[in-house]
């Protein structure tokens, strides 16, 4: 099988796919996709499955923190190549390649630029398969596995080396060190042996991302929109428009939300519930959608993505269900990114009949 | 029970169960069949057409989606209505969102401000067994009107405190007494029977005091009830259906009270009319510890009732019709109505005496409203003997007020010649029918022969001016004489026979111009 490249003309739709991913959160794309597409200066990456890499271990690797952080102050190179040489002195292992640590979002862009800086592969693959807010809920965490040694650092030296601790453990120590590193820090996992990718990740994220990405670079105003979301493999919850959008500041977490959007057509009400990603829609008061599904609110007429953090009252949309990794519905796995993860008191709600 | 289900409007116009719609004004008039309690998670199994209500709910719930999934279970289940507790001022709201999808699937929020238990409480037994809760205001009532002697007025605020909703009292034709209220247009003050009625969905009760000649209200009570269910419109129909004989107790004890005054006031008035109250007697002193005014100059005048009128009954609202004239008079029963006098310590002029007619009048206005009545005034006169002359020259005036709408049914003494006394007196229940006799005979004929025969006589004899005013030829009125002759087989050229005739005409002409 030949090998993959990923080049300057796939950015616009890994860019599309990974926000598409996001359900509403995990940051705005389009400025790490100037800065991933700056640092190919027209070269390309080698996009791998397992099957590409004889053995060895890959390493995890993205960014935590506020994504508008990100935004504000942008990897100025050399985030990565200390966290992972932290890494790599922790554990001994040289890595035969880097797998993304989630792929909605900026993360799912990041990982390319750290692996320009890094002149290393990037597995098709990741830990989360979509945009989750938290490192506990990444898919290794999830069955059980360390997620340490890891290391967060930024490009002035800083480093923060946390071994043998949980997951939930890590996902406080970090979140409460980030201010220390204003906002946000490059992070790297523990290497995770080639072998056992099938097992602990999610594969394909990344053929998704792009696929998703240039199916939705199709959608032109034009298009019917049934169609078009049956392009991205899509049922359409409403077409409407947004009347309410409510957002609850909370003492600890994340702020939640509510979005209220009328369907033009015959009034029906369709509530979507947000934390950093929009994570549950109710048609008329009955629950039909959730995570680890994933949700999206598009822009009626251009078909663009509207974030949890942007979305306002007055603006006229299509919100979608998309099936969501089919690993977080393993049921050893669905407890950590089920409603109740976000503390929403419902079951997850599978996708039936998508249409 | 055959009852229709109140509605979720009527029963929140029942005052225990007041409740704020927190998703506006529409779908309220769906019937309720029943009360349930539900847990904000869970909201269990509900009846068609029954009320969920949610007695405790988690801080964030009105705001969160919960809310919504609990709107739409509900629908699912075909409830009639969401009730939880009434947020606080500055407390949490419910978002939009919500407030619009209660409206679109029809179901709709009320919110309690009481506490929800009582409430719901309350609204099951209402809904089920209203005949408690009538049952319960009936206690209340007797409780409240049993212990005292309340004047109808104060039986109304008794009872707007125990039904929390205006009360009042209105005269026999349902004109409200101190206080505003209004009954609506279909309220038939002639049908004295309970009364429920429902005008733009709003229910007012009104209940007639039965008078003492059965068959008419003395006096209505009534209450708003807004929007209000059937069955809680009965049960105030039956709280103010007791609340009357709280009032008849009060009329009867009244009465007994007025009885006795009047006997006292009617012996003492006895010995006026006949002199004998002489200053230092006895009599004379009971006057004065009733406060009657002896001395002094005195205008009496005499307002007859027409037709049969319980006096007794009524001698409060004459008392309180002259009050409103600011007129300070002594009052007393006497014969067919009420005498009574104003005392002054000058002679009275022509101004006083103006104006003392033009208060009878609206007096008489005031009165109509329970009976019809005439009303005389009798001259000023000095002193005891002269009250008693006022007072007969006032009944003398009454009397004669009664044939002549033309002047209203008032006449002062003043205005009346004596001659016209001489005919008032003929006009007794002695000669009256006499007179009538005497001309009946012309009354079967044609020929106008009674008009004839008064206008000859009234023209001093003379058949020109007869035929003049009359406007018929001469001829006609000498056949027309020489016919009353014959038929009453009298002379006219006799005096007596023309005496009798012409006070014969004069009374049977005012009878019939009369009443």
């Amino acid at each position: 099988m030949p090998i993959r490249y990923l080049g300057e003309p796939d950015i616009d739709h890994l860019a599309r796919g990974t926000t598409l991913l996001g359900s509403g959160g995990g940051g705005q794309t389009d400025t790490a996709a100037r800065l991933l597409r700056r640092s190919l200066a027209g070269g390309r990456i080698e996009l791998l499955t397992s099957d590409d890499v004889p053995g060895g271990h890959v390493v995890p690797v993205g960014i935590v923190g506020a994504v508008s952080a990100f935004t504000e102050r942008l990897p100025s190179g050399g985030e990565w190549a200390p966290v992972l040489a932290t890494i790599m002195d922790r554990t001994g292992i040289s890595p035969a390649g880097l797998i993304a640590i989630e792929a909605g979002g900026v993360n799912g862009i990041v990982v390319f630029v750290a692996a320009v800086e890094l002149g290393l592969p990037v597995i098709d693959a990741d830990l989360q398969g979509r945009a989750l807010p938290r490192l506990d809920q990444m898919s290794v965490a999830a069955l059980g596995e360390p997620l340490t040694p890891l290391a967060i650092g930024d490009a002035g030296g800083r480093l923060l080396m946390l071994d043998s601790l949980s997951p939930q453990a890590a996902e406080r120590i970090v979140r409460s060190a980030l201010t220390e590193f204003g906002g946000w820090a490059a992070i790297a996992l523990r290497p995770l042996p080639v072998e056992l990718l099938d097992r602990l990740t999610i594969l394909g994220s990344f053929s998704r991302a792009l696929h998703l990405g240039a199916r939705h670079a199709a959608w032109t105003l034009s298009a019917d929109p049934r169609e078009a979301a049956a392009s991205l493999g899509a049922r359409i919850l409403v077409t409407g428009r947004v009347i309410e959008v409510v957002r609850h500041r909370a003492a600890a977490g994340f702020g939640r939300g509510s979005v209220i959007i009328r369907a033009g057509r015959d009034g029906t009400l369709v509530r979507l519930e947000m934390e950093n990603e929009y994570l549950l829609a109710l048609i008329d008061g009955e629950p039909v959608a959730s995570t680890p599904d994933i949700l999206c609110v598009l822009d009626r007429t251009s078909g663009l993505p509207i974030s949890c953090d942007t979305v306002r009252g007055g603006a006229e949309v299509v919100a979608l269900h998309l099936p969501g990794p089919p690993f977080w519905w393993r049921p050893e796995a669905v407890d950590i990114v089920a409603p109740r993860a976000f503390g929403l008191g419902i079951d997850p709600i599978p996708l039936r009949g998508a249409t | 029970m055959t009852d229709v289900p109140p509605t979720l409007r009527e029963l929140i116009g029942h005052p225990h169960l007041a409740a704020t719609p927190l998703s506006g004004d529409d779908d309220l008039d769906r019937r309720v069949t029943g009360i349930t309690l539900i847990d904000p998670a869970d909201t269990g199994l509900v009846q068609a057409g029954e009320i969920a209500v949610c007695p405790v709910i988690p801080a964030g719930y009105l705001s969160s989606w919960r809310l919504d999934a609990t709107i739409r279970r509900l629908y699912d289940q075909r409830a009639a209505a969401l009730a939880v507790p009434l947020p606080g001022p500055g407390g949490e709201t419910l978002l939009d969102g919500s407030r619009r999808l209660a409206r679109h699937l029809h179901l709709p929020i009320l919110g309690i401000s009481g506490a929800p238990l009582r409430w719901a409480g309350t609204a099951a037994v209402f809904v089920h067994s209203p005949a408690v809760d009538a049952a319960d205001h009936l206690c209340r009532a007797h409780r409240a009107l049993t212990p005292r002697l309340l004047n109808p007025q104060d039986v109304a605020r008794a009872l707007t405190g125990i039904l929390d909703r205006p009360v009042a009292v209105l005269g026999p034709d349902g004109t409200p007494i101190t206080v505003s209220f209004e009954l609506p247009s279909d309220f038939d003050p002639h049908a004295p029977v309970a009364q429920i009625l429902t005008a733009d969905g709003h229910t007012t009760v009104a209940v007639p005091v039965p008078g003492t000649p059965s068959g008419t209200a003395d006096l209505w009570m009534a209450a708003a009830l807004g929007p209000a269910p059937a069955a809680w419109a009965r049960a105030v129909r039956d709280v103010l259906q007791f609340a009357t004989l709280a009032v008849q107790r009060w009329q009867a004890t009244r009465r007994v009270v007025l009885e006795r005054d009047a006997r006292l006031r009617a012996g003492l008035f006895g010995d006026l009319l006949e002199g004998r109250l002489d200053s230092g007697g006895t009599a004379h002193q009971r006057a004065a510890e009733m406060g009657w005014r002896l001395d002094g100059w005195h205008v009496a005048f005499h307002i007859a009732a027409l037709g049969q009128v319980d006096l007794l009954g009524h001698t409060d609202a004459v008392v309180a019709a002259i009050a409103a004239e600011q007129i300070d008079v002594t009052v007393v029963e006497r014969g067919d109505g009420w005498s009574a006098w104003t005392t002054s310590r000058t002679e009275p002029d022509e101004d006083t005496s103006r104006d003392l007619l033009a208060s009878l009048q609206r007096i008489r206005r005031r009165l109509a409203g329970r009976f019809d009545c005439a009303i005389g005034v009798g001259r000023g006169h000095p002193d005891t003997g002269g009250l008693t002359r006022s007072l007969a020259e006032a009944w003398d005036a009454a009397r004669l007020a009664r044939g002549r709408p033309q002047t209203g049914r008032l006449v002062h003494i003043d205005r009346l010649g004596l001659a016209q006394l001489l005919v008032a007196w003929a006009s007794t229940e002695t000669f009256a029918p006499t007179a009538t006799r005497l001309l009946a005979p012309l009354e079967s004929q044609p020929g106008e022969l009674v008009a004839t025969l008064s206008t000859y006589l009234d023209a001093g004899g003379s058949a020109a001016d007869t035929a003049a005013i009359l406007g018929v030829h001469r001829n006609t009125v000498a056949a027309r004489l020489h016919r009353i002759e014959e038929l009453l087989t009298v002379d006219l050229n006799n005096p007596d026979d023309r005496l009798a005739l012409h006070l014969a005409c004069r009374v049977t002409l005012d009878r019939n111009t009369g009443y």
